[in-house]
């Protein structure tokens, strides 16, 4: 894995993990970007930029080792959000953990905020 | 007198937040949204090109909605109506979704953005029999005196104690003070046992009296209607 392809693929372990947690029912679809760029609003037009479209967002942390991971999920109805939250952590943790066997392991130095975007 | 001033789907009003999507001939993306799901003609949607293309990007989101319902297995009991409807209440919230609301304790780094969460404190309070939610505000506890020194991001409420401002219509045969409470204990349950949110206050307006048949504005004569403008309490948790 390239130090480019890392973020990417290390989104893809993150996905993965946070879609398996009980009580999340999906990422935040983007849904609002996709019909921002349909409707010709162009990219980013009305947010605040930090949010982009996808549900998981893997950035290396600027002038340190480690990870800034940023994750908005839409939970099931009949879930705690804050449990929730907490699994969705949990589970990013030991995702990344289990993706670097045999190395220091990302999730030392991972920073992991999750955010619920909404109730279904 | 009138409920969601702030034209927020659902009543929340968010000032501090940025605009919301505009087309090209000046309308609100949402707005269009709305207006078109109320069904009644609207004469500018009719001609304008920008509209119709934001319609037509809905139809088509309804439509893999629609798709995806037809491919769930039959066997799970969704209320598939009710499904597709909450699905596009995610967009909705997408669209608007206020201000981002702490979880948990200090130290976590969990969060729910502010439209979500009220929508959770609404249906709670509706919960009550004869009472309506309004808008609905979510700020941060301005006694509290425990947060970090530094600033939270724009659109992001620093890590602590919520305090809640919510309107409700209420029936006549309610006791103002006691729905009030009632309110407030619903909320307050309802931050802990659904969300996790820690709640330090629970504002409670009464904003209008319904009739036996849930009408609002002309429920009651006008020594009610001043009581209801006195009864906006405040209750202060632990």
């Amino acid at each position: 894995m390239t130090e480019q392809q890392a973020p990417r693929a290390l989104a893809d372990v993150v996905g993965t993990a946070v879609l398996a947690t009980p009580g999340v029912a999906f990422l935040r679809p983007g849904l609002a970007e996709l019909l921002r760029s349909s409707v010709g609003l162009g990219a980013g037009r009305g947010t605040s930029g930090a949010a982009g479209a996808s549900g998981v967002r893997v950035e290396r942390r600027k002038g340190a080792q480690g990870l800034d991971i940023e994750v908005y999920v839409v939970l099931s109805r009949g879930h705690r959000a804050l449990d929730v939250t907490r699994a969705v952590r949990s589970a990013v943790v030991a995702a990344l953990e289990e993706s670097t066997p045999g190395s220091t392991p990302r999730s030392a130095s991972a920073r992991v905020k999750v955010t619920v975007t909404g109730v279904v | 007198m009138a409920m969601n001033e702030g034209g927020a789907p659902g009543g929340t009003s968010y000032e501090d937040v940025p605009e919301d999507e505009v087309l090209s001939c000046g309308r609100e993306l949402a707005q269009v949204w709305e207006q078109a799901e109320t069904g009644e003609p609207d004469p500018h949607t009719a001609g304008c090109p920008h509209c119709a293309e934001a319609l037509r990007a809905l139809r088509s989101l309804e439509a893999v909605v629609a798709r995806a319902r037809d491919d769930e297995p039959q066997e799970r009991p969704w209320d598939t109506a009710a499904l597709a409807g909450r699905v596009m209440d995610v967009v909705r919230l997408e669209l608007r979704p206020g201000r981002t609301l702490p979880l948990g304790e200090a130290d976590e780094d969990a969060w729910i953005v502010e439209a979500a969460a009220a929508r959770t404190f609404r249906a709670a309070v509706e919960s009550l029999p004869g009472v309506r939610a309004g808008s609905c505000r979510i700020e941060a506890d301005p006694q509290d005196t425990g947060r970090p020194a530094s600033a939270p991001p724009v659109g992001w409420l620093p890590r602590g104690p919520a305090r809640v401002r919510i309107e409700v219509q209420v029936g006549l045969s309610w006791n103002l003070q006691l729905v009030a409470d009632e309110v407030r204990a619903r909320i307050v349950a309802a931050a802990d046992r659904e969300l996790g949110m820690r709640v330090a206050a629970v504002d409670v307006v009464i904003a209008d009296l319904l009739d036996d048949a849930g009408n609002a504005g002309n429920a009651g004569n006008a020594e009610n209607a001043e009581n209801a403008e006195n009864a906006d309490t405040e209750g202060r948790q632990g």
